[in-house]
Parts: C-alpha cells; sequence; structure tokens
C-alpha cells in the first residue's frame, strides 16, 4: 500500500508519466531502445530517492517495447530488434489500410503480455531457483536450434532463399572473435569487427534505410488506402487477442520461459512466438496480414521482462542487457540484488511500476493512434528521408562509433538487394542473433557433458523432439501448409 | 530513377545535415579549445558497456574529480568492444593534452598485449592511479562435496569456468594450473553471470571471482568459497583459508586491478596535476565507502607504482600465447 501511494502521490506520476513516454520515444526511433534509454537516465537518477529512481527506470524499460512496434507496423522499421516479428503481419495490415487495427492488437497484447508476465513472476517466486536451474548449455543449444530451424516456417515464398537467407545469417556470426578463445577470426585486421557484426546496425540497415530507399523508388504513400483511424480500430485489434486468447496465453508463455533463461534474449522470443503461430495456427495468412502474426510475437515481449526479472532476482544475474543495467542502477541505490530482494517490498514495486507503465503506454498509443497513423499517408517524399536519417541516427547512438553509420550503410544496400530479390530478411536477422547462441553452447555442451548431455536431459531431449518434428514437417504429405504471399 | 525531384532534392538534403549532424556529435570539442592545463573537457573512456562494475567505479569517481579537477567537465565514454581493447585504443589515437584518460582492466589489457592483439605498448601510457586491486575468491558449488583446496586437487580433472580464456579470468586460472599442477579443463563463458550460474548448477567445478561478485549467493549456499587468492584473509570470511596457507604464494596476485592511464606523451606537469586530482579522489573516504558498498576494494597506487605492475605482468606473461594454445584444446 504504500507503495501505492509512491506512485499516487506528487512527484511519483510524474516519474512514471515521464518515465513512459521517454520510452516510447526510444523504442519508436530506430536503433534505439531499452539498454540506451537506461544508460541515459540512470545517471540522471544518482541523488535521487530510491523510489522514484526505480518508477523512472522501470516505467522508460516497459514502454520501449510498444513503441518499437509502433514503427514496425507503420513503417516496416522496427524501432528495435526485438519487434521484428511484429513488421511481419503488422505491416501489410497497414498497407490494407488497418494500422489502428494493427496497433491495436499489437499495443494490448504488448500491455497484457506484460501483465501476464508480471504475474508468472510472482506465481514462479517460490520455485525460481529451480526453474532457473533446470536450463544449462543442452537447453540453450536447442532452443536456439529449434529458433533457427523456425527459418523453414518464417520464409516466404521460395523456402531456398530462406534458408540462403539462414545461412548468410550464420556466416556472419562467424566474423569476430572466436567466442571460446577470444582470438579474432574473419575481422580483416578492423577493430571494429573484433566483437562481431553488431545487430542493432544489421537491423537498421536492413529495415529502416531499405525500406526508406525503397519507398523512394516506389514513390507512394505508404498505405495507398486513405482511412481514418479512431479508437474503434484499435478496440477492434484488441478484441481480436479475446478471439485468440489461447494463443496469447501460450506466446506469452514463451515470452517468460525466454525471459527466464539467461543469454537468450527477447529477440529470440519473438520470433519463437510468431514461429508457434505460424506452426499451430490453422488458416494462417501469415506474412499477408493476418492478427494473429501480430498478437503472437507482442503476447511474448513484454512477458519476457517478467521473466528475465527471475535470473536478475533470484541470482543476481542478469536476465537480459537491459536488467544488466538496471542491476547497476539498483547498486548504485544501494540495493543488492539478488535473493534478499524477492522477499523485499523491492520486488512488488517493480512489478507494480512495470504493469501500470505497461497500461500507460498502451493508453498513449490507443488515444494517439488517429495522428500515429497520419504517417501512412505522408508522401512519401517526406516520410522516406525522415526514416533514413532516424536510422542513421539511431546506428550513431548505439555506440557513437561512424563505423556503425558505415554498417547500417552497407546492410541497407544488402536489404534492399534482398526484398527486390525475394530473399528473407528476417530469417538474416534469426540467424545471426541466434548463431552465436548454438556455437557457444554447443561447445559448452560439449566441453562439460559429452555429447550425451544432450538425450539425457529431459527438457533438452523434448526440445530435440519438437525441432526435430517441426523441421521434418513439411515433408508431410498428410500436413498441409499456406504458403504466404509477402515477401518479409 | 525518382518520380520526384522534390523527393530526391530533400533527400539529399536530408543526408548532408544527418552527416553533418553525426559528424557534429563525434568531433573532438577539445581540438577547437587552446590547450590550457586541463580546463575543459576531460574524456574517461570505459572499455566496457554501461552498467557494470567497471563502467560504475567510473561514474562513482567522476563527482570527487570534479570537485579536484574544477575548471573540468569528466565525460564518462563508453566504448566497448574487444573486451577493453576499443577504449584503450581510443586513448592511444588521442593528443597527449591530459584531455583523454582511460580506465584499464588488468591484467586483461596486459594479456592482449602479450598475446599481440594490439599494437599499443602499456609501458608507453602515461600511468595515472590504480584505484581498484581486488583478490580472486575460488568457489565451488554449494552443493557439490568439495569443502577445501585441498578437495579440489583430489580431482582427476577440474572444470573451471571462465570469461573467454585470451582474458582476466582465463589466464589467471591458468596462472593457477600453471603454478598448482592441477588439470584443469578451462570451460569459457560469454559472461560472468553465465559462468557463476554454471558453476551453481554444478556443469562447472570451480570458478574464480571477486568476493563483491559471488557475496550473495555464499550468502545464500548456492556457492561455497574455499580458498582467497591473497596473503591475508578476508574480514568477511575468517575461515577461508589464503592461496598462502595453501602452499602457493606465488599466487597471491591473482585478481583484478583498475586503473587510470593517459595518452602516451602527457607532459609531466600535466601528468602531476591529474596524479594529485586522482590520489585526492580515490583517496576521499567518501568514495572509498560507496566503493565498499558496491563490492569494490580502493586500494590506491601511483603511477609510478603502476609501471612496475605493467612491467611485472607483461613479463609473467610473455609465454602467454603458447600456454593458451595449451589450455585451448
Amino acid at each position: 500500500m504504500e507503495y501505492v501511494n509512491t506512485l499516487i502521490h506528487w512527484p511519483g506520476p510524474f516519474f512514471l508519466i515521464g518515465g513512459t513516454i521517454i520510452g516510447f520515444i526510444f523504442g519508436i526511433l530506430p536503433g534505439l531502445g531499452g539498454l540506451q534509454v537506461l544508460a541515459l537516465l540512470t545517471p540522471l537518477t544518482f541523488g535521487m530517492d530510491p523510489q522514484y529512481a526505480f518508477i523512472l527506470l522501470i516505467g522508460a524499460m516497459g514502454a520501449v517495447p510498444a513503441g518499437g512496434s509502433v514503427s514496425a507496423i507503420l513503417i516496416n522499421t522496427p524501432g528495435t530488434s526485438q519487434n521484428v516479428a511484429a513488421a511481419l503481419d503488422g505491416y501489410p495490415l497497414t498497407q490494407q489500410g488497418k494500422a489502428g487495427y494493427a496497433l491495436g492488437a499489437s499495443v494490448w497484447s504488448s500491455c497484457l503480455g506484460g501483465i501476464f508476465g508480471a504475474a508468472i513472476l510472482m506465481m514462479l517466486i517460490p520455485v525460481t531457483r529451480k526453474v532457473v536451474l533446470a536450463f544449462s548449455y543442452p537447453e540453450f543449444f536447442m532452443l536456439a536450434l529449434l529458433g533457427i530451424c523456425s527459418i523453414s516456417a518464417l520464409s516466404t515464398g521460395n523456402r531456398w532463399k530462406g534458408l540462403i537467407s539462414g545461412f548468410l545469417g550464420l556466416f556472419l556470426t562467424i566474423i569476430g572473435s572466436d567466442p571460446i578463445v577470444g582470438i579474432p577470426r574473419l575481422d580483416f585486421g578492423i577493430d571494429y569487427l573484433s566483437d562481431g557484426i553488431k545487430l542493432i546496425p544489421v537491423v537498421i540497415g536492413v529495415y529502416a534505410i531499405t525500406e526508406a530507399v525503397d519507398l523512394l523508388l516506389k514513390g507512394e504513400a505508404i498505405s495507398a488506402i486513405k482511412i481514418e483511424t479512431s479508437i474503434k480500430d484499435i478496440f477492434s485489434g484488441a478484441f481480436e487477442i479475446l478471439r485468440n486468447w489461447f494463443l496469447f496465453i501460450r506466446c506469452s508463455i514463451i515470452g517468460v520461459i525466454i525471459g527466464i533463461i539467461p543469454g537468450i534474449g527477447g529477440v529470440v522470443a519473438n520470433f519463437l512466438a510468431y514461429s508457434h503461430a505460424v506452426q499451430t495456427e490453422k488458416n494462417g495468412k501469415f506474412g499477408c496480414g493476418d492478427v494473429r502474426g501480430v498478437i503472437a510475437p507482442e503476447s511474448a515481449i513484454n512477458a519476457k521482462d517478467g521473466g528475465a526479472l527471475v535470473p536478475t532476482l533470484t541470482f543476481g544475474i542478469p536476465g537480459s542487457a537491459e536488467m544488466a543495467i538496471l542491476l547497476g542502477a539498483l547498486t548504485i541505490h544501494g540495493l543488492e540484488p539478488g535473493p534478499k530482494l524477492l522477499n523485499s517490498s523491492i520486488l512488488y514495486n517493480i512489478v507494480w511500476t512495470l504493469v501500470i507503465s505497461n497500461i500507460l503506454v498502451a493508453l498513449l498509443i490507443t488515444f494517439s493512434s488517429k495522428y500515429l497513423c497520419l504517417i501512412t499517408q505522408i508522401q512519401v517524399r517526406f516520410v522516406a528521408p525522415i526514416i533514413f536519417t532516424l536510422g542513421i541516427l539511431g546506428a550513431y547512438a548505439t555506440d557513437g562509433l561512424w563505423e556503425d553509420v558505415i554498417a547500417a550503410f552497407i546492410f541497407g544496400i544488402v536489404g534492399l538487394a534482398m526484398k527486390r530479390l525475394g530473399y528473407s530478411r528476417v530469417c538474416l536477422i534469426i540467424a545471426l542473433v541466434l548463431g552465436a547462441i548454438i556455437e557457444q553452447n554447443l561447445y559448452l555442451t560439449l566441453s562439460s557433458m559429452g555429447i550425451a548431455g544432450f538425450f539425457e536431459r529431459p527438457i533438452s531431449l523434448g526440445l530435440f523432439i519438437v525441432t526435430v518434428l517441426i523441421t521434418i514437417s513439411p515433408l508431410l504429405p498428410k500436413i498441409k501448409r499456406k504458403r504466404k504471399c509477402h515477401v518479409c | 530513377m525518382f518520380k520526384m525531384n522534390t523527393g530526391k532534392y530533400i533527400f539529399i538534403l536530408m543526408l548532408i545535415i544527418t552527416l553533418g549532424f553525426v559528424a557534429g556529435c563525434g568531433a573532438n570539442t577539445k581540438k577547437a579549445e587552446k590547450e590550457k592545463s586541463l580546463s575543459g573537457n576531460i574524456e574517461l573512456f570505459v572499455g566496457f558497456p554501461a552498467g557494470g562494475s567497471f563502467d560504475l567505479l567510473a561514474r562513482l569517481l567522476t563527482p570527487y574529480l570534479q570537485q579536484n579537477l574544477p575548471e573540468t567537465n569528466i565525460i564518462v565514454k563508453n566504448i566497448p568492444g574487444g573486451d577493453g581493447v576499443l577504449g584503450v585504443n581510443e586513448l592511444y589515437k588521442a593528443k597527449p593534452d591530459g584531455h583523454s584518460l582511460a580506465l584499464f582492466s588488468l591484467p586483461g589489457n596486459t594479456l592482449k598485449q602479450a598475446t599481440g592483439e594490439t599494437t599499443w605498448d602499456l609501458r608507453e601510457c602515461t600511468w595515472i592511479a590504480q584505484v581498484v586491486k581486488t583478490p580472486y575468491l575460488g568457489v565451488v558449488s554449494g552443493k557439490s562435496g568439495i569443502n577445501s583446496f585441498d578437495d579440489l586437487k583430489k580431482l582427476d580433472r577440474i572444470r573451471v569456468g571462465t570469461i573467454g580464456i585470451n582474458s582476466t579470468t582465463g589466464i589467471n586460472s591458468i596462472l593457477v594450473a600453471e603454478k598448482t599442477g592441477l588439470n584443469f579443463k578451462l570451460i569459457a563463458h560469454q559472461g560472468g553471470g553465465d559462468a557463476m550460474l554454471a558453476c551453481i548448477r554444478g556443469d562447472v567445478d570451480f570458478i574464480e571471482y571477486p568476493y563483491a561478485t559471488c557475496q550473495q549467493n555464499i550468502e545464500q549456499g548456492n556457492l561455497k568459497p574455499i580458498v582467497i587468492f591473497s596473503d591475508k584473509r578476508m574480514e568477511e570470511l575468517p575461515n577461508v583459508p589464503t592461496i598462502v596457507e595453501c602452499g602457493y604464494p606465488d599466487l597471491a596476485n591473482v585478481g583484478i586491478i583498475y586503473a587510470i592511464g593517459g595518452t602516451p606523451g602527457i607532459s609531466k606537469e600535466t601528468a602531476d596535476i591529474l596524479s594529485e586530482a586522482f590520489q585526492k579522489s580515490i583517496n576521499n573516504p567518501e568514495y572509498i565507502k560507496k566503493m565498499k558498498d558496491v563490492g569494490m576494494d580502493v586500494i590506491y597506487k601511483d603511477g609510478e607504482g603502476m609501471k612496475e605492475v605493467i612491467e611485472q605482468q607483461l613479463n609473467d606473461f610473455k609465454d602467454a600465447k603458447t600456454i593458451i594454445d595449451k589450455y585451448s584444446k
């Protein structure tokens, strides 16, 4: 109750609303996201009352994914790398003049997914330790392998082109330092490449820059259909969550599980949830504007934050990159992250702030959707340069390196070629994210457990069986698969 | 190619404005300033991402540095990559005017030089001060049957969790293996948290980390400390023997050092000003307490002392490349 008072009475609401708005803005801008907003805000909280510091930081962190989805859906430019899957069906819906409908499904899936993740976190408190320790190298490997095999599900049109995109992504993960010894490989003597190809410049390149140039080449507005977006459209999209409630719950659970596993990340949760929807939902038109293709990944994104708090609070080990910065902030404010926090009021403070931040950003997007959707009607000669500019600035803002801008340009050219030739950009991203996880955990499993480690552990074995089934399912004649009609 | 000329011109204009803006953001502002003695911006390069202990050390120190260098503006700049190498690269490219400093992580940075992965020489650095020296604590899983360093020695093969192999934790583990003759199998993880979780699970037998990193899990019984790599016992763990008591005095310095250095060639006058400011800041009781609260032990050493440390480490690591190859298989 004390914390509720903090949220209600000034200046609590100021920090909560302010943090939410800042997080939303960071989310909507390509290249900026949770890491950057926390890194920017943390020094500002020095000297603040810890309660208000947490409200500001967690409020901002909770709002980022929803912001990223807005740009993914409206301009096919994910605001953060974990919003890539939202564009697969969200953008086609926008092109069909259903931007409000897509935003409604997205933002309220994200909000409810976040609440779901927070609820699961509270339920898991008595068993957090067992849950986190149940996952080890073989399970991480199998999850990543499952994600890679989902490429076949996410490939549109020619499945072989999707696989080629995937192999290109895997090849890119070789560049950088050997994850075992740390010795550079294929870095061509360039310092920038010593840590490998960074994800954010690639995403900015293959999405923001590619889309900006492609829009200019086409010369048309994003949506050829002129519509008036209303709150009714938003809630129409939100209602789809109720119609697909079981999918929502399953994908939220996927998000929570991925969040619990340290080092896997929101990008994987995004893809796995989308892939799961494609594999399990009947009569799907995924890639052509199927609202379930929006609900699935969006449910997982925010649910993941609740899961990521589990290892963070249980062992003091961050469940994601954002959690690492949050841990630092907690430490600076005199709190010791770890098991002690599980039994303190701080946990409830964090959870409540996450929940309210999710609701606030959903309301923000709902009531501003009419103006947000106007972007789709703007002439391309105005919107394309803005997207391009924001992409470049986002690439630079990542780490303040010119090289990130150059990388974004290069991958912009690659992305444009891929789009024109029908190669899947999302498969490239999936493989780039998962390739390193696969290599690292293959080595760790073989070094510490041997090959038997993959098959002696029940979770690992179960994931292996699922992976095999998913991989061979396209070859089974009795399983009818809908071919998607939109190149992602 | 473009259907509208207007679109083309706007596009080009936005591109020029963007590049100009980015160039302006990235410009070294101190180039526009006259070279005054320590006024204006001082950039402190941190070679790891924001939020970690490395970054935290720098940010906690900044307010005290500002007090002791009142005409300057201290800017902490994160340049992650290459396990701290990129931050040092940036320092060595800067002008030797005292306006660029870096936070070094040793022996990690020294090791990179010893294995030929860098173009710089740490002996040329203008060393300002050592800030932190933390001994490593050897821990095992709380559920393992290992209760002492002697118990560990009885294992035929010891799986040791590290962060990479060509790194601070990697080389420290190798040093322990070489001096004790124990059969270490190094298992490299991406981060300290991963390695610690692996130890808690029992997937690795032994890890070496600062006490602050392991403290919560030790208190919860998830991890068990069996040796401190120091010549004196810790106040917090009075029952944990030192490596010297275990019979290996050569390993009393296994740990991590955080130090401040400037670009090679800084004038003695400027270096003295910086050294004095850092000495006052680092020895500020308030700073020492804050660092203690976050689990880092402030142990000040001046620039001359740091030069000796570097020489010692480079000497210890002269065969590092060969040894690392041996443990990489």
